[in-house]
C-alpha cells in the first residue's frame, strides 16, 4: 500500500490478476508520459478545451490504480472553461502535473520499474 | 472465436478491458482502437462480433461511433462503458442503437455477463438470418378491408421478409414497396370503392371524403382486397384481387403521354410497370399479378 495509490483497490479492479496489474503499470507509465506532453502542448496553445480532454484521459487511465489525488486533480481540471481566470487554470494545471508525476513515481517504485 | 473490438483513448484502460474479456469469455480475440474514427476505419478489415466502447474520446466519440455503426448497417452490437458525468450522452447512444452499457467502475463485475448476453442475442439474430437465407419459398395470404392505413405496415412487413431472405437489394426493395403501395391503393380506391381518379385530379379533398363515406356503405363496405404474396429465390410475385366491377384497360389514359404525365390517374400503373418485371391483369380488370425476377445477390 502506498499513500499515492491504493494497491488493494487496483488489484480488485483487475480481479486479483497481479500479472495484468504489472502489465498495466508499464503501459500506464508510457501513457502518462505521452499525456503529460499532450496536455503541455494544449496549454502552450492556450487550448483549454483540448487540455480538458487530455485530463479526462488521464483520469480514466489513473483510475486503474485507485489514485484519489490524481483523480480529483484531473476531475477539477476537466471542469475548467476558457472563461476561468489564468490563475485558476495555472493552479489546476500545476496540481495535475504534480499528481501525475507523484503517481508515476509511486508506480515505478511499487512495481520496480526503472525510469 | 468471438472477435471483440475495444475502443478507448487510454491505452491502460484498453488493455484492462481487453484482458477482462480475454479471461472471462471463451475463445475471445480482442483488438483495439483508440477512438471512434479508428474503430470505424478498422471495420472493413475485420467485422467484430461486439464493440465495447468508451464514450468520451477525441476524433470521434462513442455516440458518433454508435451512430455510424447503426447507419452502416453493420449489425454489430455495441456496449458502452460509462463513467460519472456521461449519463446524458450514454442515453443518447442507447437511443441511437447501443445494445447495453456497463459503468467503468463496475466492469470487473458486470462486463462479462453483459457481453455474454449481448453476444448470445446477436448470434441468435444472426442464426435466424442464416435460417431465413436457407428459406426458398414463402406464401402469404392477406385479406384487407378498404382501409388504406393498413397498406404501409403490410408493405413494410413484406419488405422485411424479402430483406431477411436476402433475395433483393435495398433499391429493389424500395421499388417493390412503391409498386405494392400503388397496386393496393388502386385495388381499394378504384376497385372496391369505385373512385374515379379524375375526381382526385380535380378535387383531392372531395376524393378522399367520398372514399371515407363509401368505406361505410354497401356494397362497397362488403368488398375485400385479397393478396397472395409468394417470395422465393426465383421470383417475388404478388397477386392482388379486389371485388369491384373491374375496369377495361383500354379506358386507362396512357400516363407516359406528355399530356398525362402530371395527372394522378394511371400514375400508379406507370410506376408498377416500371418497377416490376411482369405485370398482367385478368380480363375483368379486378386482379393484378406483379412479378419481380430475382437475381441472386452476392
Amino acid at each position: 500500500m502506498t499513500s499515492v495509490f491504493d494497491m488493494d483497490g487496483a488489484l480488485e479492479r483487475v480481479e486479483g490478476d497481479h500479472e495484468l496489474l504489472d502489465e498495466l503499470a508499464r503501459i500506464y507509465l508510457n501513457e502518462s508520459s505521452e499525456l503529460s506532453i499532450a496536455i503541455s502542448h494544449a496549454m502552450e496553445q492556450n487550448d483549454i478545451i483540448a487540455a480538458t480532454k487530455v485530463a479526462h484521459t488521464i483520469k480514466g487511465a489513473s483510475s486503474n490504480f485507485c489514485a484519489q489525488a490524481i483523480f480529483d486533480a484531473a476531475w477539477n481540471f476537466e471542469q475548467l472553461q476558457p472563461s476561468n481566470s489564468p490563475e485558476e487554470i495555472a493552479l489546476a494545471y500545476r496540481t495535475l502535473l504534480h499528481e501525475l508525476e507523484r503517481l508515476s513515481h509511486a508506480i515505478r517504485q511499487e512495481f520496480h520499474i526503472r525510469q | 472465436m468471438t472477435h471483440i473490438l475495444v475502443v478507448d483513448d487510454s491505452a491502460t484502460e484498453r488493455r484492462r478491458v481487453g484482458r477482462l474479456l480475454e479471461k472471462g469469455l471463451d475463445s475471445a480475440i480482442v483488438s483495439y482502437a483508440e477512438n471512434g474514427r479508428a474503430a470505424l476505419d478498422s471495420l472493413p478489415l475485420k467485422l467484430p462480433d461486439l464493440i465495447v466502447t468508451d464514450l468520451r474520446m477525441p476524433e470521434m466519440d462513442g455516440l458518433g461511433l454508435v451512430e455510424k455503426v447503426a447507419e452502416g448497417g453493420f449489425g454489430i452490437p455495441v456496449i458502452l462503458m460509462t463513467s460519472f458525468g456521461n449519463e446524458e450522452i450514454a442515453v443518447q447512444a442507447l437511443n441511437a442503437g447501443a445494445a447495453s452499457y456497463v459503468p467503468k467502475s463496475a466492469l470487473g463485475k458486470h462486463l462479462i455477463k453483459t457481453a455474454e448476453n449481448v453476444i448470445a442475442l446477436s448470434q441468435g439474430k444472426k442464426s435466424r438470418q442464416r435460417v431465413l437465407q436457407a428459406l426458398t419459398e414463402v406464401h402469404s395470404r392477406f385479406v384487407l378491408d378498404n382501409d388504406i392505413t393498413y397498406i404501409p405496415p403490410l408493405v413494410s412487413y413484406l419488405q422485411e421478409q424479402i430483406a431477411l431472405m436476402r433475395i433483393l437489394d435495398e433499391s429493389q426493395l424500395i421499388r417493390i414497396g412503391i409498386a405494392l403501395c400503388e397496386a393496393l391503393t388502386n385495388a381499394i380506391h378504384h376497385g372496391n370503392l369505385e373512385l374515379d381518379s379524375e375526381w382526385r385530379q380535380n378535387d383531392e379533398e372531395k376524393y378522399f371524403r367520398i372514399a371515407e363515406e363509401r368505406r361505410c356503405i354497401k356494397p362497397y363496405s362488403d368488398r375485400r382486397v385479397r393478396m397472395v404474396a409468394t417470395l422465393s429465390d426465383r421470383e417475388v410475385r404478388f397477386v392482388i384481387d379486389d371485388e369491384g366491377p373491374g375496369f377495361a384497360l383500354v379506358d386507362l389514359r396512357d400516363p407516359t403521354e406528355e399530356f398525362n404525365m402530371d395527372r394522378m390517374g394511371g400514375r400508379g400503373l406507370l410506376l408498377i410497370r416500371s418497377f416490376m418485371d411482369e405485370v398482367t391483369h385478368n380480363v375483368v380488370g379486378n386482379s393484378i399479378t406483379m412479378i419481380k425476377n430475382v437475381v441472386p445477390l452476392d
